[in-house]
């Protein structure tokens, strides 16, 4: 690969991770009274890997959570949280990398049987780690258990985690569509760019 | 208001815990974090309360700032201290109604667990109100080091997370720009259906991601022609100096967790 490209992709993929960041502040859209937040920043994710490749849009991923962390610590939220997003994003991406990489130009069918499996598998894989890793550790952090409120484990996670993960999957394809179908041909001449 | 929130957070003074090295300042909040995990009982609050205390006064930002830090998580504070409150599952019960009940154990539970909050709260906002970004992600690089011998670009990841860093605030700024343009025009982002709010969206999305590209390679070519190259070695602007007092920071930090200790397995 050319040198000049190099450091051009350097930086974009950069400024990428910083809008990214950005967007995991504001805007946001509060789902079940504010209790959980969605953010657009794998918008951005998905049109890194539509420019470059995916790796370039895994190392997005992890540079806006890290920055996010770094300009805006929520402590104890983040520490828990933070990972089990990046996990759970990843896996969006890479499915809907995998149904869209062979054909040349990005179509619409192809794009949404990548994200209805992207959904799908973000959707179970929230529902894992919530049950083994994030609920678990909450309670012993928070010292308390679900069982004592009334609730179990199982209930949370198909009345909360499932629903809401669900929507997410959802929404953030259709964000992602309403974005790049429009602007495709803007795309293939960044990509020429940094080639 | 955006931006006070991005270059409030970091708040230049000249204090003992400002002038502290950042790679120290890093280390020692994420072994705070683990410190208080050997918390059990009241009186290893009561000193690391007391410690916490002494950290933010010796950062000589008012406690104001800090407690603008506690606040937008006090949804999830609120949420968990009524729960350690009204649904202990054991204890002396002390006031009773329908599902609710209200135990000794619950009550000192709820207190507990608002107590560590707000520490782990407070010490991690010593960090970033005292250091600033830039100085965290220099930090980062050195503590990134020796993972250059499994081959991790460590070099090409610090200047990746200082150039976007760099740009975070003025990135805000468009982002607050372009949402006032929008406005200008009549879009409401704040209600309506969740398919309205996301379709308002979209005209954010858009020019935010090109004009983001358009910076990008400029930047880019722009470092090349200042003979930029990746894989050669860079001199440094910004030089990290460990002093005197940043080991007897260390040293503190040591002593408080051999104090807790004793009070757990002792008292």
């Amino acid at each position: 690969m050319h040198s000049v490209s190099r450091t051009r992709r350097l930086v974009v993929i950069a400024l990428l991770s910083a809008v990214a960041a950005v967007l995991m502040i504001f805007p946001t859209l509060p789902m079940f009274g504010g209790f959980m937040k969605l953010d657009f920043s794998v918008v951005i994710v998905l049109i890194g890997m539509l420019i470059m490749d995916l790796p370039s849009a895994l190392v997005i991923l992890v540079f806006r959570s890290v920055i996010k962390v770094l300009i805006m610590n929520s402590g104890v939220n983040d520490w828990i949280g933070m990972p089990m997003n990046i996990i759970a994003m990843a896996l969006f991406i890479t499915s809907i990398w995998l149904f869209t990489r062979k054909s040349p130009v990005l179509t619409l069918k192809n794009y949404i049987i990548g994200a209805t499996f992207g959904t799908v598998s973000l959707t179970i894989v929230m529902a894992f780690l919530n049950y083994v890793y994030a609920i678990p550790l909450y309670q012993k952090f928070a010292n308390f258990s679900l069982a004592s409120v009334g609730l179990n484990l199982k209930q949370w996670i198909v009345e909360m985690v499932l629903p809401f993960n669900l929507i997410q999957g959802i929404v953030l394809s259709f964000v992602t569509a309403l974005v790049i179908f429009p602007i495709l041909n803007y795309i293939k001449q960044q990509k020429v760019q940094l080639k | 208001m955006m931006n006070k929130l991005i270059v409030g957070r970091f708040v230049p003074k000249d204090s003992f815990v400002h002038r502290m090295d950042a790679r120290a300042k890093v280390l020692l909040s994420i072994a705070y974090i683990f410190i208080i995990f050997e918390v059990t009982n009241w009186l290893g609050y009561l000193i690391m309360g007391l410690f916490t205390i002494a950290v933010t006064s010796l950062t000589k930002v008012s406690l104001k700032t800090y407690i603008q830090g506690i606040k937008p998580l006090i949804w999830l504070i609120t949420f968990t201290v009524f729960i350690q409150m009204f649904f202990a599952p054991s204890g002396h019960v002390l006031w009773n109604y329908w599902i609710f009940k209200v135990t000794d154990i619950g009550l000192l539970n709820a207190v507990y667990v608002l107590v560590r909050f707000i520490l782990i709260i407070m010490m991690s906002t010593v960090l970033t109100l005292t250091t600033s970004p830039l100085a965290i992600a220099d930090a980062l690089e050195y503590l990134m080091k020796p993972l250059l011998k499994i081959k991790f670009p460590v070099y090409e990841v610090s200047l990746m997370l200082s150039i976007a860093l760099r740009f975070v605030p003025t990135l805000m700024d468009e982002t607050e720009r372009i949402m006032n343009a929008q406005r200008a025009r009549g879009v409401d982002f704040a209600n309506g259906g969740i398919i309205k709010r996301v379709k308002a969206l979209v005209p954010i999305l858009i020019p935010l991601f090109t004009n983001a590209m358009k910076r990008a390679i400029e930047l880019g070519d722009a470092m090349e022609a200042r003979g930029y190259q990746i894989d050669k070695p860079r001199s440094r602007y910004r030089i990290l100096v460990w002093h005197r007092r940043d080991t007897m920071a260390c040293l503190v930090f040591g002593l408080l967790l051999i104090i807790l200790i004793i009070i757990k397995h002792f008292i």
